[in-house]
């Protein structure tokens, strides 16, 4: 059994009588410590794989597993801790706690797991060494992001979750956090997983699916991974 | 505005229906308060106004100090401007219930449509034997009973009433005593227990002692200006009117006494002249029987010489004729024997004739001769009887002469008896003339003394419970001016908040209509309408709901001290205008100055995310042995409340003004409901006192002793009377003396100390303690001097030595030689304290002590501990309210406050749930901060409150009740809690919303 397992996800929103599919017959799999990024168009249907997997939205039909749990069948306490111990976030636009510091912003994810990284040392990892006591108002977007990493990866999870990473920063920042989070995943061994509309991004992955009008029209592994220095778009 | 601005402005208020009504609510709360408390004092004063129209209550009362004659009412009520004006008579009496019980009542004439009384139970006198009482001093249960009017009044009172019994048939209310006051009286124990209205036919007096009166005032309201110019404007006219009145009685009775006076004169020296000749009369009759006695002693006198000369001569005769007799008696017997020698003679002679014839011859004579003796002793005989007969002639006469001795023994017994009578009758003539000499010149003294009546023009502001209602309904003004400034800066600060938020949240939006080509004004309107009417409506609310949801509870509170029917309730359009007017610019003034910085700003600046406020560093932070000690979770908690200096504001604005309010509200109950409690266990720590007779006497008193030694832990006697204080601003106030037989005892029964316990001895000669609050409310220190007197010409001077603590009642202590030492009178200890530790029933020591002829009345402190409290109670609506609205003020604050927070941060929350808090971590995330800043509002709030408490507590000024200024650590500790336990409510409400946020909204990008 592979590491993540979509089988047959359908997930249709209802809005008073009208009801709309956003998910569809959704099966892939990625394999433990792989990056792999889901691509598709504004509104395919990417960011609810994204939230049926990160533990923050149900799913209608079919199951998902992830390292041989079926986390679709968690209940919300379960689902809680699932994210608490199994999952790590990366937000577009960082998410972070605006009053505490970056060391503290890590902190504050780490504090609630059962075998968190110091919090100095993923900072350092990152590159923020001399940035630690900086409130995010005191960081750049890059910066901000590399926080937003660093809290993901305090928390040690089975999974990193990616959503549009670089999608407010700017073309050099953003090819720097995407290394970051390709080291990462290769000197770790912590599964990536990158949602974004960017099509290039694709070729630094292991794997790419790619998300169409709410189901994946292809999952296929890159037989010819560039370094993300190379990609350009 | 256009159709759909309007509908996208309604929508608005449908979705955030929370925020809406937490600034409707602020400001119902806050214009409530303010036109409730504002208005209650208008209220009052009208339902004051209607209770005495309704009764005809009195404009002014004249009064004389002779009276005044009947007719002079009658002219008065056809003066000009008079509606009515009544002669009418009253009275301090010692009246006797059926129990045996003695109080002193004020005795009231009825009056026909003036001073009407308001019936509680029962009905109004039919007859002048019937008397209506009042329902302050007599339950429902006294209806049928008889007043007895005490044998222990003095004449002038005795005599003034026609009827001296009457049947209650009814207790009353009167617009006399609007208030619980009764007054003092030179009477009894100094206190007026309460009135009784009887019939004026039930006085047996032919004058008014007063005249009531009332003026046409037209349309001016009590206590104002208006009301006191129309009736300063009559008081001349009347002055005059009664100074005249006053005059001509004093003269007419000063000319009738003058000619009672003459009158009586001439008939004393009428019956002077009258006795003296009757006097005179019986001295010539007793003369007269005089010289008969002395006349009648003569002639007893001569006639017994006489006799006793008859009765010497007959014993003369006697013993002559007893000598002569006892002569013839021998001679016979010598004739005898010479008849017998004749005889022999004879016989010899026979033979011789010549010696014969001798011999007869001799014979012959001896025959004669005792012929002649014979005859001789035969006189003797009958001289004898004859003797015999005169003296039983002369016995008769002596015992007529005895008889008539006796009769002038008699006569002489009755001339001493009629001597002595005429003496006596000398004497008493002396003796009355001078009596009558004297009471006619007591009567001229009197007469020559009647001083020129003086006149009293007294209007309302004399009568205690109308004076004393305008100062207690003021004393809610006071209060009406802090509270609300207090509610309206926390509306205004909601206000703030509450519409900056809003349009923080709305930038887009507004940039949006701004860019679509709306105009400012229009933008404007939407938030000005939004918070606008949210504000009109609470204002609305709060000023109807205010003005009578206040009004009507502090009415009830006040039912404690007056009786003046039901309150009725004042929309006063000034103040509704005030209210809007503050509500608007709280809420669209402030509404206005948040959009209006928005608004400036052009549309593509407000499309794009304003950057979130940075963080910073706080001051604790450079202490890192502190700051270092906490967890981040609390450092974040810290930094949020340090973040928003504004919200920080608020938040311990609101919420320290609840916790305020609470410990306000339970600290007036403290106050007050400790009040009786601590009187009577730790100040007047005895159980029972007893009221002697006046006058009793010793054997009676130890009767009484001995009862108590038997059936008692112990017992002291002391004195008590009311006395007035002299003020420096010239007026008096009345205060209870104290002075105990032996001081050594007293603190037994009355414990003396200062408010924080500490005892203070008792004072010596010359020295007085007097209770803290009267000594503070009249500018009394120690070491001060005052003076007291009282309506009998007692005059004291003492200086104070110490303030002790005392809330029932106003005591002043010194000792019995300090009395004695000032007045020369002696201290008559007619009080009795008791300790009944250890009896069984008070109320049957009660009855048996009421069975001493000497005990005037008994007097149980658990009694009067309960009245106190059943009083009390009635307080509680106050505190009630007052926890109410700080309940409500904590809730909307903490609500909306929480809401802001919440929608300000749903990101940050959204954040953290992803991140996989769970639902008590991420609430506890959230409302830390909500605890953290209850806790500093809270804290600030004691602090607050104790201030308030102790503002509030002086606005609560009543001259017989000191309140206390405690808050007990239980009220600190409620008002905490409440405080807490209102944020865990809010915080309760607030975790639903918690739950709903959508971890989605972390993926949605800055709007």
């Amino acid at each position: 059994m592979a590491f993540v397992e979509f089988h047959n996800v359908k997930k249709t929103y209802h809005t008073g009588e009208i009801s709309i599919d956003a998910l569809r017959d959704v099966n892939f799999q990625v394999e433990k410590g792989e990056f792999c990024v889901v691509v598709g168009a504004s509104g395919a249907g990417k960011t609810t794989i994204l939230n049926i997997l990160g533990g923050m939205d149900s799913l209608s039909e079919g199951s998902v597993f992830l390292d041989g749990k079926e986390i679709s069948a968690y209940n919300k306490r379960q689902l809680t801790e699932y994210r608490r111990y199994d999952i790590g976030f990366v937000f577009q636009f960082y998410n972070l706690v605006q009053n505490l510091t970056a060391l503290e912003n890590v902190e504050l994810a780490a504090q609630i797991c059962k075998n968190p990284l110091p919090a100095a040392q993923v900072l350092e990892a990152v590159g923020l060494k001399d940035r630690m006591g900086n409130f995010p108002a005191q960081l750049s977007g890059g910066e901000q992001q590399r926080v937003a990493i660093a809290r993901a990866l305090a928390k040690n999870p089975k999974l990193l979750l990616c959503d549009e990473p670089t999608g407010a920063l700017d073309y050099n920042t953003g090819k720097a956090v995407l290394k970051l989070l390709q080291d990462t995943c290769r000197q770790s061994g912590v599964t990536v997983i990158v949602i974004t509309h960017n099509q290039a991004i694709t070729a630094m992955a292991d794997r790419i699916i790619t998300v169409k009008s709410g189901t994946v029209v292809s999952e296929e592994m890159n037989s010819h991974i560039i370094p993300v220095e190379q990609i350009e778009w | 505005m256009g159709s759909s601005m309007t509908k996208t402005t309604l929508r608005e208020i449908r979705q955030s229906l929370g925020r809406y009504i937490a600034i409707l609510a602020i400001v119902a709360l806050g214009v409530g308060l303010f036109s409730g408390l504002k208005v209650t004092r208008s209220a009052m004063v009208k339902s004051a106004q209607q209770y005495f129209d309704d009764t005809n209550f009195y404009d002014v009362r004249l009064l004389s100090t002779i009276g005044f004659d009947t007719d002079a009412a009658r002219e008065l009520s056809r003066g000009e401007r008079i509606l009515d004006a009544q002669g009418a008579i009253s009275t301090d009496a010692l009246i006797m219930d059926e129990q045996g019980s003695q109080n002193v009542l004020k005795v009231h004439s009825l009056l026909d449509n003036q001073n009407t009384p308001v019936l509680v139970h029962g009905r109004m006198p039919q007859s002048p034997t019937e008397c209506v009482v009042d329902a302050q001093a007599f339950g429902e249960e006294s209806i049928g009973t008889i007043l007895t009017l005490s044998e222990e009044n003095d004449e002038d009172t005795d005599e003034m009433f026609e009827q001296k019994s009457f049947r209650i048939v009814g207790t009353v209310n009167s617009p006399y005593y609007a208030n619980y006051e009764r007054g003092t009286t030179s009477l009894g124990n100094g206190t007026i227990q309460g009135f009784m209205l009887i019939e004026r036919e039930a006085f047996d007096c032919d004058y008014d002692t007063e005249i009531f009166v009332r003026i046409n005032t037209g349309d001016a309201q009590i206590y104002t200006d208006e009301y006191d110019d129309a009736i300063d404007s009559m008081e001349d006219w009347l002055e005059e009117f009664a100074q005249q009145k006053a005059d001509e009685r004093y003269d007419r009775l000063k000319s009738e006494g003058e000619q009672q006076l003459v009158n009586a004169k001439e008939q004393l020296a009428e019956e002077v002249r009258q006795g003296e000749g009757q006097l005179y009369d019986s001295k010539t009759e007793l003369d007269s029987a005089k010289t008969e006695i002395q006349s009648s002693r003569a002639q007893i006198q001569s006639g017994q010489i006489e006799l006793d000369n008859g009765r010497n001569q007959l014993n003369l005769q006697e013993q002559d004729l007893l000598s002569q007799k006892t002569d013839l008696i021998l001679k016979k017997q010598e004739v005898l024997s010479g008849l017998d020698q004749v005889a022999a003679l004879k016989n010899q002679a026979q033979y011789d004739a010549s010696s014969y014839a001798q011999v007869l011859a001799q014979e012959q004579e001896l025959k004669a001769s005792l012929l002649e003796i014979e005859s001789g002793l035969n006189e003797i005989e009958a001289g004898l009887a004859q003797i015999e007969q005169s003296r039983q002639e002369l016995n008769d006469q002596q015992a007529q002469l005895t008889d008539s001795s006796m009769q002038v023994d008699q006569a002489q017994r009755e001339y001493d008896a009629g001597y002595q009578e005429y003496q006596q009758g000398i004497a008493d003539l002396n003796t009355s003339t001078e009596d009558a000499q004297e009471e006619l010149d007591d009567a001229q003294d009197d007469l020559d003394e009647m001083e020129e009546p003086d006149v009293y023009v007294l209007d309302r502001n004399t009568n205690i419970g109308y004076a004393s209602f305008d100062n207690d309904s003021a004393i809610v003004n006071g209060i009406a001016n802090v509270f609300p400034i207090f509610f309206f800066l926390v509306a205004a600060l909601v206000c703030i908040t509450t519409m900056n938020r809003m349009v923080e949240e709305q930038r887009t939006q507004i940039g949006v209509l701004k860019a679509l080509g709306y105009s400012e004004g229009v933008i404007m309107g939407k938030y000005l309408f939004y918070s606008g009417s949210a504000a009109g409506l609470g204002c609305l609310l709060g000023f109807f709901g205010g003005s009578i949801i206040f009004p009507f509870v502090i009415w009830q509170s006040y039912a404690i001290m007056y009786t003046m029917g039901d309150i009725l309730f004042v929309f006063d359009k000034k103040l509704a205008l005030i209210s809007m007017a503050a509500s608007m610019l709280c809420s669209m003034g402030t509404t206005y100055f948040s959009c209006r910085y928005e608004l400036a700003s052009v549309p593509a600046q407000l499309m794009r995310p304003k950057a979130p406020k940075a963080g910073k560093r706080i001051l604790l932070e450079y202490i890192p042995i502190l700051w270092n000690q906490l967890s981040f979770l609390v450092k974040v908690s810290i930094r949020n409340v340090l973040r928003y200096k504004k919200r920080f504001f608020m938040m311990v604005v609101g919420i320290s003004g609840c916790t305020a309010l609470l410990v306000t509200g339970f600290g007036v109950k403290d106050s007050i409901a400790d009040v009786a409690g601590q009187q009577f266990g730790e100040i007047q720590t005895y159980g029972m006192s007893v009221l002697m007779n006046e006058d009793y006497t010793q054997s009676e008193w130890e009767e009484v002793e001995d009862y108590l030694r038997e059936e008692t832990q112990g017992y002291t006697r002391a004195a008590e009377r009311s006395m007035d204080v002299q003020l420096e601003d010239g007026t008096t106030k009345s205060i209870t003396l104290v002075m105990p037989e032996n001081v050594s005892q007293i603190s037994d029964y009355w414990n003396l100390h200062t408010e924080d316990g500490t005892p203070i001895a008792y004072p010596e000669e010359g020295q007085a303690v007097l209770n803290r609050e009267f000594a503070r409310r009249n500018g009394i220190e120690i070491n001060d001097v005052i003076s007291l007197s009282d309506e009998d010409g007692h005059e004291l001077s003492l200086r104070v030595t110490g303030l002790s603590e005392n809330f029932v009642y106003n005591y002043l202590y010194l000792t019995a030689e300090s009395w004695e030492a000032q007045t020369g009178e002696e201290v008559e200890y007619r009080s009795i304290y008791i300790n009944t530790q250890g009896v069984a029933d008070e109320h049957v020591l009660l009855a048996r002590l009421m069975n001493f002829d000497a005990v005037s009345s008994v007097t149980v402190n658990a009694d009067t501990l309960d009245k106190f409290n059943s009083m009390m109670s009635s307080l509680d609506y106050i505190v009630l309210l007052i926890i109410i609205c700080a309940g409500s003020l904590a809730f909307i604050v903490l609500y909306n406050l929480t809401n802001i927070n919440i929608t300000e941060r749903i990101r940050e929350i959204a954040t953290i749930k992803v991140l996989g808090f769970y639902p008590t971590e991420t609430a506890s995330y959230v409302f830390r901060e909500n605890i953290f800043l209850t806790a500093i509002g809270g804290g600030a709030g004691l602090l607050l409150g104790k201030w308030l408490h102790w503002f509030v507590m002086e606005q609560i000024n009543i001259d017989m009740v000191s309140f206390a200024q405690v808050i007990r650590p239980q009220s600190y500790l409620y008002s905490i809690a409440l405080t807490f336990v209102f944020a865990c409510i809010v915080n309760l409400v607030m975790f639903g919303k918690l739950e709903k946020i959508n971890m989605a909204e972390s993926l949605k990008s800055i709007e």
